[in-house]
């Protein structure tokens, strides 16, 4: 499988405790879609909202002053949809979806609006996603090894910034002892994707300190000091851009 | 939860219809192709030792034009060798992990070859792999490569019976309903999920449905007494009532030749039907895809509860069989981001109505596994219970329709507020003639009658059912003289409860024709919500009990040795405490305990009409209610009986006694 969504979500959104909702006083956004100003859709976490439907925008303002009303037009959703249809898989589809989603409601600029889109992009997909890409080769790979009771492993290969392919890499060719040898693996790799391939191997514990984490790439280049991480091969240009991003959030 | 494992102790053989027995109600679903074929014994032997031994996996169509390297058959032989049963689903399914769920990308890509809902959009599943839109299962050239791709499927299955027959002894075929219940408009869906008519409105599919319906109604009955009389089934204001009919035409003409093209050279392989359902994937379910995604938030629970309600009281068909019901749960979707309780209560939900109708839930394996092993035994010794046919959902009530994904209308809703989930939708008369157990067969008010269809029904009301039709100008020259005929026997009654209706006894049961209204107004819905009870009580239906809390749902299974197992779900996420009353007296258990007083045990039973209870949030209380007898029965439906007459009687004197009014006090008058 080219997409292997299955085991990217796996690794860049593990599933997290959910955050606490108050059942009795709910205080979360509210989510809408009207079409002509009736409501056609409602959501809010942890919360049956089906009375909502069929009243009018305003009714529903006046009725929930306390809290942030986050409404999207019928006409909007569906031509987002639409256009997103050609892209090639979820991730970034989803990313469209989000992109239009924050700048069209209130224009992006209210900031209590912005602040009910609370989806966070993974670190390590985000430095990608970045202006990473303007240094980094056109096109590259990162082979990502979570090491614990099972291990977890994704190949994700990446051109202009953007992903191309994610999934398991098939090692079977290395056989049992190869396999254990990053720098055999990562040479595969490399070999078999025409790319260069970089290799991270992390502990299961860190990667999922690291995930919850407000500020993740201190910890990783603490960890990369402390040889908590295996950087494969050990690319000098790599690690100075992770401690930027670490220390000056760039 | 408090299921309990005694659950599974029993082991009769089943008491539902033949056909409908599904000892699987769980399947676990293993995709063959994202399993390294190196890895794929090794996973295998995982499932094994948890205790899995029947498994499911979708064949992809993309997956089977590119297997150059022979996986399915690897993974037929490593199924084989360990001895476990597979189901093999080839019918192209939404919510599948494949890009485009399998679709080869040519098919799905091309706009002209794309469906359109009701309100002309392209109909969108917004899952991952990737969010696509639905191709046209009527489009030719669709229909061309997919039968192609069932011919290498039967080729392949053929030659495998016959070279390996040890591979497949305990392969099963799959086909499913496909996308037909998902041509839906989001927007509607939204409202309530099968609101408006579904079907395929693209410019296509309107061409084919022209020249469908001018070759139906060119059959001769539709064209008496004139031959202009035909026209009067062509206007405009026949445009949904003709579509509908078309869209089920499709559909069952799709069923069929697809599983002609399965059954050609493979014709020993055990073929299934299935009328799998992804709630995830369901139109009805987009905005809170789209919600959840801009969000970050988790996953739409009660709208996914509530797409399960709706969806196991409609009953496909494959020819003259009805097709079991399976929910599959995807560990892609919003399903992964519910807390566990939220995903216990689906699961349960899904086992409980699916499951008790022959069918059962389909799962990612992963998300199987996640749950805690005390929870799967229970889902588990459930499943089994129902398989064996100890526990079943009885069809109290049959509402036949012309197209079953499209809006089954006030008269269907209120059914269903009346009696829950003992009501079913079915758009096959054929299906109804087979069904033994509903007393009341209600027929849509946008049914076509022709000759043929309405002497079964009266054949169904002489044979003691109450047949409730429609007076509509849905009815052909013979058929209305048919229906003419009957009513001229006389013994009939006129009456009027916001709706006119009629009562004719006609054998055994009895036949009621009622005048549908002609808007659907607040105060006509109170008609028809007072002609529903009427007509449930000359059926003698009634609910078997009622909670004093809206938010609770009942489930009653019927047990096989008399009484019912009643499973109260709160899906809400607070604890509710509330009352469960009966019309008489009766004795409450634990379901758990009631099965084992059956095998010896102490059983704890108090006689009251009323039960206070207390449901934890997401929690399924599962309880043995015994003395619903016979003597019950009828003194329910005594009961409910005397109030339909005492209504009847004043709404009678309101009329034709002047100054009367319904606050009189009749007793003191007396007096």
């Amino acid at each position: 499988m080219i997409y292997d969504w299955r085991t990217f979500q796996q690794i860049f959104h593990p599933k997290n405790k959910a955050a606490a909702v108050n059942a009795v006083n709910p205080t979360g956004p509210v989510f809408l879609v009207a079409d002509k100003g009736n409501v056609i859709s409602a959501f809010a976490e942890k919360e049956d909202l089906s009375e909502l439907i069929g009243s009018s925008l305003s009714e529903i303002e006046g009725r929930t002053k306390h809290r942030e009303l986050v409404a999207f037009d019928l006409a909007d959703f569906e031509g987002w949809i639409n256009e997103s249809n050609s892209m090639p898989h979820f991730y970034e589809q989803a990313e469209f979806l989000r992109a239009k989603a924050i700048t069209t409601v209130n224009g992006g600029r209210k900031e209590s609006a912005r602040s009910a889109f609370k989806f966070r992009k993974h670190f390590l997909v985000e430095a990608i996603n970045s202006w990473w890409s303007k240094i980094l080769p056109s096109s590259y790979g990162i082979y990502l090894k979570i090491e614990g009771s099972a291990d977890e492993e994704i190949l994700l290969l990446i051109r202009g910034g953007a992903f191309v392919a994610f999934h398991k890499p098939d090692l079977s060719i290395l056989g049992n002892e190869r396999k254990k040898q990053p720098p055999e693996v990562i040479k595969y790799l490399s070999e078999k994707y025409l790319v260069p391939v970089q290799g991270l191997y992390v502990s299961k514990n860190d990667w999922s300190t690291w995930c919850q984490a407000p500020q993740p790439w201190k910890l990783v280049a603490k960890a990369i000091r402390a040889n908590g991480v295996k950087v494969v091969p050990f690319r000098w240009p790599l690690v100075l851009l992770m401690s930027f991003r670490a220390f000056f959030g760039i | 939860m408090r299921i309990d494992d005694s659950f599974a102790s029993t082991c009769n053989t089943s008491t539902m219809v033949e056909g409908e027995i599904n000892s699987h109600p769980i399947q676990v679903l293993v995709n063959y192709w994202e399993t390294r074929p190196s890895s794929i014994g090794a996973c295998l032997d995982d499932l094994l030792r948890s205790g899995i031994t029947n498994i499911a996996t979708f064949v992809p169509w993309q997956a089977v034009e590119s297997d150059i390297s022979h996986t399915l058959v690897r993974f037929l032989h490593a199924v084989a060798d360990r001895r476990m049963s597979l189901s093999l689903i080839l019918t192209p399914e939404v919510g599948v992990h494949y890009p485009n769920c399998g679709l080869p990308r040519d098919v799905s890509s091309k706009a002209d070859r794309l469906a359109h809902s009701v309100d002309s959009k392209p109909v969108n599943i917004a899952l991952p792999p990737n969010i696509f839109s639905l191709p046209s299962l009527s489009s030719s050239e669709f229909l061309k490569r997919y039968y192609n791709f069932l011919s290498r499927i039967d080729s392949l299955l053929a030659d495998l019976s016959r070279t390996q027959p040890y591979l497949v002894q305990s392969v099963t075929a799959v086909l499913t309903g496909c996308y037909w219940k998902y041509y839906r408009s989001a927007r509607y869906s939204a409202l309530d999920p099968f609101h408006g008519s579904a079907g395929d409105y693209s410019p296509a599919v309107s061409v084919q449905y022209r020249q469908r319906v001018e070759q139906f109604y060119s059959q001769k009955e539709f064209s008496d007494p004139t031959p202009f009389s035909a026209n009067r089934w062509k206007t405009r204001a026949l445009e949904d009532v003709n579509r509908r009919w078309f869209f089920q035409h499709l559909e069952d003409l799709f069923k069929s030749r697809s599983s002609q093209f399965v059954k050609r050279k493979a014709a020993n392989f055990k073929l299934k039907h299935f009328e799998l359902f992804t709630p995830e994937a369901d139109p009805g379910f987009a905005f809170s895809n789209f919600f959840q995604v801009v969000s970050g938030s988790g996953g739409d629970f009660s709208r996914l509860s509530s797409l399960v309600d709706h969806t196991a009281t409609r009953m496909s068909h494959y020819s003259d069989k009805a097709t079991v019901p399976f929910i599959h749960w995807t560990n892609i979707g919003a399903f992964r981001s519910l807390s566990d309780a939220e995903k216990q209560f689906l699961i349960l939900k899904s086992i409980l109505l699916a499951g008790s109708r022959g069918g059962g839930i389909l799962i990612d394996e992963n998300e199987w596994l996640s749950l805690s092993h005390m929870f799967r035994s229970r889902a588990e010794a459930l499943s089994k219970s129902i398989s064996v046919g100890d526990l079943w959902l009885k069809n109290r009530v049959l509402y036949l329709t012309t197209h079953l994904w499209s809006d089954g209308g006030i008269f269907w809703n209120q059914l269903q507020k009346n009696l829950g989930a003992n009501v079913r939708l079915v758009s096959s008369l054929d299906l109804v003639l087979r069904d033994h157990e509903s007393s009341l067969i209600f027929i849509d008010p946008k049914y076509i009658f022709t000759q043929e269809a309405l002497t079964k029904l009266l054949g169904l009301a002489s044979s003691g059912r109450v047949v409730v039709m429609p007076r509509t100008p849905l009815f052909t020259e013979a058929a209305r003289s048919e229906l003419e005929a009957v009513l001229a026997a006389g013994g009939s009654m006129q009456l009027s409860l916001g709706v006119p209706y009629q009562i004719q006894p006609t054998g055994d049961g009895k036949l009621i024709l009622f005048d549908p209204p002609e808007s659907t107004r607040t105060e006509d819905l109170e008609s028809v919500s007072s002609f529903v009870a009427s007509v449930l009580a000359v059926a003698n239906l009634s609910k078997y009990c009622s909670s004093s809390d809206s938010r609770l749902n009942l489930i009653p299974l019927e047990k096989r040795d008399g009484g019912i197992g009643l499973f109260i779900l709160n899906g809400t996420t607070r604890k509710v405490t509330a009352d469960l009353l009966f019309d008489g007296e009766v004795t409450v258990s634990d379901l758990a305990a009631s099965f084992a007083a059956a095998r010896g045990g102490q059983e704890q039973v108090v006689p009251s009409v009323r039960f206070s209870l207390e449901v934890p949030p997401c929690g399924i209380l599962p309880l043995a209610v015994d003395g619903l007898g016979i003597e019950a029965e009828e003194r329910r439906a005594a009961a409910v009986n005397a109030e339909v007459l005492k209504e009847n009687i004043m709404e009678a004197a309101v009329s034709e006694l002047p100054g009367f009014s319904s606050n009189h006090d009749i007793e003191a008058t007396w007096n």
